[in-house]
């Protein structure tokens, strides 16, 4: 790599961090205000009987249970948001490193994306991708499932994904199966004729009891 | 008995007014051309703006300051529920110090609510070009315009001072055009008083929307392309001028060499900063001279873009004044 090249993408990436950061702060500490006014309200509302008659200045029952309903909802927003992962930043994080085929890490930043139900059909493609490279079927297997429920979430490259994990795991009739929807869902010949390829050899090694 | 309708409209402020007028324009001419979701999501997406950066930086230390203020009052309902004292009870019962707080932060997102509002303008000047002026450029008007008033090229003149060290030099100056405003805006807003802070973020919008208003009337690619074969020798910088050209294409639009806004925000900004405190202006009045110098030397800007600039600031800061003069209720006043 060049060094002007080597600058640009230090300089791009000091940049998606600066930001990323500096979200992540902003909503953590919202979070941890709504946290605190949130324990302090609780604090005071369960200590009622101890501190209504002793202490001047104790807040009326219906003010107290209001700030304790307004502090637990926005603590709820708040902390949602506080835990709920940056999707673009996992996102491009996490297709650098399937980008370098660094499964490993690339799982790290898919798979909270997932936890988290993103909507993002690709996110799903691309953990799936990332455990079987690593040899791990059966959580492959439940995300890519998990893919084509959602909108788009089901295409060719998929299907043959999906059918790899269930060769992986010996169940070569749902293999075949995939193979079947993906050739219908591919509209490129190449691909077509690679499918067919596949789920022949298939057929040769594993030839069905009887046929 | 009801008010006439006229005073039910909300008293904003100018460069409210200004960011919501242009807000709603483009909006509209985006709409039109069915264009507005993918590039408004686009630029929300980059974020990477530094004004978005350290005003949400200065939030998030207002926010420590309320999570700081949390902790001593959680502990002090510890204390009071543990059997303590009138003190303890003080501390625990009283909210007006975070309603303080809760209102600064507040104050403080609505003054720069319009600074918010225009980070999408700068962007959307591309495409006003495009609905607008098509393919059109008038950097001949702006050549002439030069050799008439000037009788020559100043970014072809300066050609004789090109040296590494001073294309670096010049480099970090025209970079640190990114950083230094917001940097005065915060700075105005922490050693000066709030009406100046306010006024400081009305000009910024002002010059901002003007400015680019004439990059629509007037596109223009500047000297660097449009007299590329002019130039017989080549900048020669090294990591500081990488990092200025990378940046800048990041953020610039293609058609913004008229006027400079590089002069003429920095202009601006340099008499707030005095406004503020003599220490501050003399502190940023280098790196923005630099600035100045570096629009030339690095072909940026055209010499009649400065000239323009420089008449931009001192025409916004006279319109700034006026407005604040004639309508003081809606700024905040000073403290006592």
């Amino acid at each position: 790599m060049s060094w002007e090249a080597a600058v640009e993408l230090a300089v791009q990436r000091a940049g998606f961090w600066l930001i990323h950061l500096n979200r992540v702060a902003a909503l953590v500490l919202v979070a941890l205000v709504s946290l605190l006014f949130f324990c302090r309200m609780a604090l005071l509302r369960l200590s009622r009987g101890r501190l209504a008659g002793r202490v001047a200045g104790y807040p009326p029952l219906p003010r107290l249970d209001g700030m304790l309903l307004l502090s637990g909802g926005l603590l709820a927003v708040s902390g949602y948001w506080a835990l709920k992962p940056d999707e673009a930043f996992y996102r491009t994080v996490g297709g650098a490193a399937f980008a370098e085929n660094d499964f490993r890490r690339a799982i790290t930043f898919y798979e909270p994306l997932v936890h988290w139900g993103s909507r993002t059909p690709d996110v799903y493609h691309q953990l799936g991708r990332s455990y079987l490279a690593l040899g791990r079927c059966r959580p492959a297997l439940s995300v890519l499932d998990r893919a084509f429920a959602l909108p788009g979430g089901e295409s060719a490259d998929a299907r043959v994904l999906s059918a790899v994990g269930h060769e992986c795991v010996g169940d070569v009739p749902r293999a075949l199966s995939d193979l079947e929807r993906a050739l219908a869902l591919s509209r490129v010949p190449e691909q077509q004729e690679a499918i067919r390829a596949h789920a022949e050899g298939l057929r040769r090694r594993f030839p069905r009891p009887g046929a | 008995m009801t008010a006439p309708w006229p005073r039910r409209i909300p008293r904003l402020r100018l460069g409210e007014y200004l960011a919501l007028a242009w807000l709603v324009a483009a909006g509209l001419l985006f709409l039109a051309a069915g264009r507005w979701e993918p590039r408004i999501g686009g630029e929300v997406g980059r974020g990477y703006f530094p004004f978005l950066q350290v005003f949400l930086l200065i939030v998030s230390v207002s926010l420590l300051r309320l999570a700081l203020l949390g902790v001593g009052k959680l502990a002090a309902t510890w204390r009071l529920v543990a059997g303590g004292d009138a003190a303890a009870a003080e501390g625990a019962l009283g909210f007006s110090e975070e309603a303080r707080l809760l209102r600064q932060i507040g104050g403080f997102v609505r003054d720069c609510a319009p600074l918010y509002l225009i980070l999408f303008v700068y962007p959307t000047s591309d495409l006003l070009i495009d609905a607008l002026q098509g393919t059109r450029l008038v950097d001949d008007w702006l050549i002439r315009a030069d050799l008439a008033l000037f009788g020559g090229h100043w970014t072809v003149w300066a050609e004789r001072f090109v040296s590494p060290l001073l294309t670096e030099l010049l480099s970090l100056c025209y970079f640190l055009h990114i950083v230094i405003p917001p940097l005065i805006v915060l700075a105005v807003g922490l050693v000066g008083p709030r009406a100046l802070f306010v006024e400081t973020i009305e000009g910024f919008v002002l010059i901002s929307l003007l400015g680019v208003s004439l990059y629509v009337v007037f596109p223009a690619v500047g000297p660097y392309q449009a007299l590329a074969h002019l130039y017989t020798r080549d900048l020669a910088g090294g990591v500081l001028q990488e990092v200025n050209r990378v940046v800048i294409e990041a953020t610039r639009v293609p058609r913004d060499a008229f006027p400079s806004l590089h002069v003429g925000i920095s202009a601006l900004l340099l008499v707030y900063a005095f406004r503020a405190g003599r220490w501050l202006g003399l502190l940023v009045l280098p790196p923005i001279v630099g600035n100045w110098l570096a629009t030339v030397y690095l072909r940026y800007h055209y010499t009649i873009d400065l000239v323009a600039g420089f008449l931009l600031a001192a025409a916004v800061y006279e319109l700034v004044r006026r407005w604040t003069r004639r309508f003081p209720e809606v700024s905040p006043s000073p403290p006592a």
